[in-house]
């Protein structure tokens, strides 16, 4: 049943994804009069002000018009431009014009890690593996340090079945900061009770939460290979367990909405 | 397995723009700019968003955001100023107004809005010379010259008022708030008409074509048909 369930998810995200991307609408040069006589960063700002203001009310078309003011008729050169049109064009599932959108941003400035992450995670929705997995290791050159990196990678290397690859990355990933002294000294039966939390970048805290799910998808595994070599014989608390863990994934981890996994960096500026 | 493996890792990796949408129910603050070298005016772009959106108290946090950025900056407190005009708000109003034309005199929308403000607390004088002011800068400001009619027709100058519409509608024919107007002048033009004939015909004098509304009706009755009865009810024979 679980199992005709996540087969269901995968045709339904392979059938939707080409479709949403196909959606796309051809950019025509939009009116943009606000501050038409002003200098052109009075008339960027204007418009990223708008076009931020209609995201976060959720006016997506109307927020892709105000970065269209920006990249199209403005300053076709204004890489945060592209940033934020690309983030809005994700929002609207229209994945290959935000994908041309990063490109954009990297073609101006090829050092912009975000651009390569956030075009790392649509080419993975695209089902564009290589050209994601190539934006991911683009992303660690650029910053070995860049822990949304590993991550990303990680998830694609689980994705093409390479858990313990995708493990070693995560593990890694840890390695590159102080993460794992803090978790340390945090679990320390010694550490007074009202000793103050430590302050860390939480995106540092995620590889433990990926691992965990990989840990966990080598159980569901290992108990899956159980079954098949018992059959009708197997014991009844392992196919409970296998039945539970596969229930987390569904209730608990939520991976039917798991956009807390996976992450896109919206702001170009917060590297 | 492999498929488990695949469908939630493909859930995730088409899902993670949906987080920002929660941003959606985030009161307002002046938060740093997103980009660099962000000028006042990107408070101003997210204010007018509110604004459209009929929010004007968060639309107000965020012109007044764009001000505590420059002080200086006039199209601030004009934007702030509408927001709070909106909202009733009329003192505040004022004095933004006054404060936008203190630090740029040339705004032609803040006399505009400022002259409509006046109309609406029945200040006609200071209306009318709003108005003006702001066609003094531009002589074919439509809405200038809509609103100058709006207040001669309010004093009862109607004259003055047709010559401010048909300016308008001469200087803008896609101006279509000016149409409005024009009519609604046209109908006090017929209410006084009529009060003069009922004036000089007396209080039992028959109004030939029936009463204002019917004649209303009839008329609208006769452009849509090009039945010409009703204005033959107003014919009336030699020597009468």
């Amino acid at each position: 049943m679980i199992r005709r369930l996540f087969i269901s998810l995968v045709i339904a995200v392979l059938s939707i994804v080409p479709v949403l991307a196909q959606t796309s609408e051809e950019e025509e040069l939009p009116e943009c009069p606000i501050f038409e006589n002003e200098a052109t960063d009075v008339r960027i700002s204007y418009y990223v002000g708008e076009g931020l203001g209609y995201q976060r009310s959720g006016q997506l078309t109307q927020a892709t018009e105000s970065f269209d003011c920006v990249v199209l008729v403005i300053d076709p050169s204004y890489v945060p431009g592209y940033m934020l049109r690309g983030a809005i064009l994700a929002q609207r599932r229209l994945l290959e014009d935000a994908v041309d959108d990063y490109t954009s941003a990297i073609q101006l400035d090829s050092s912009l890690i975000a651009a390569y992450n956030n075009r790392g995670v649509l080419n993975m929705a695209l089902q564009e593996y290589e050209d994601a997995e190539a934006d991911f290791a683009r992303t660690l050159e650029l910053n070995p340090d860049f822990i949304e990196g590993y991550n990303n990678q990680a998830i694609l290397s689980a994705l093409n079945g390479d858990i313990e690859g995708a493990i070693g990355l995560l593990e890694t990933a840890i390695s590159r900061t102080d993460i794992a002294s803090i978790l340390e000294d945090l679990k320390d039966p010694e550490r007074p009770d009202d000793a103050e939390f430590p302050e860390f970048d939480r995106i540092n805290a995620r590889p433990y939460a990926l691992m965990g799910i990989m840990n966990s998808l080598k159980a569901m595994q290992n108990y899956e290979d159980y079954i098949t070599l018992t059959r009708n014989n197997a014991d009844g608390r392992i196919g409970s367990a296998a039945g539970m863990l596969e229930s987390q994934f569904t209730f608990e981890l939520r991976l039917d909405d798991g956009s807390w996994l996976l992450r896109a960096d919206y702001d170009p500026f917060n590297q | 397995m492999r498929r488990v493996i695949l469908c939630f890792l493909l859930c995730l990796a088409v899902l993670p723009w949906n987080s920002s949408g929660a941003q959606a129910q985030v009161s307002f603050d002046c938060e740093d700019p997103l980009i660099p070298n962000a000028t006042p005016a990107y408070f101003l772009g997210q204010g007018n968003v509110f604004v459209e959106q009929g929010q004007y108290a968060r639309a107000v946090e965020a012109y007044s955001c764009a001000i505590e950025g420059d002080p200086s900056y006039a199209p601030a407190y004009a934007q702030r100023a509408y927001a709070y005009a909106v909202m009733l708000d009329d003192q505040s109003a004022l004095a933004d107004y006054d404060q936008a034309i203190a630090l740029n005199e040339t705004l032609v929308d803040v006399y505009i809005n400022r002259g409509a403000l006046y109309t609406t607390l029945g200040n006609f004088g200071l209306a009318i010379g709003d108005f003006s002011l702001a066609l003094a800068l531009e002589p074919d400001n439509a809405a200038a010259l809509n609103n100058r009619a709006v207040v001669h027709a309010i004093e009862g100058n109607y004259d003055l008022a047709l010559a401010d519409v048909n300016a308008a509608i001469s200087a803008s024919p896609d101006y279509v708030a000016s149409y409005a107007t024009q009519a609604a002048i046209y109908t006090a033009l017929a209410n006084q008409s009529y009060q003069t004939f009922v004036d000089r015909g007396g209080a039992h004098a028959r109004l030939p074509a029936g009463q204002p509304v019917n004649v209303m009706s009839a008329i609208d009755t006769s452009q849509r048909t090009d039945d010409f009865g009703i204005w033959l009810r107003l014919q009336v024979p030699a020597g009468q």
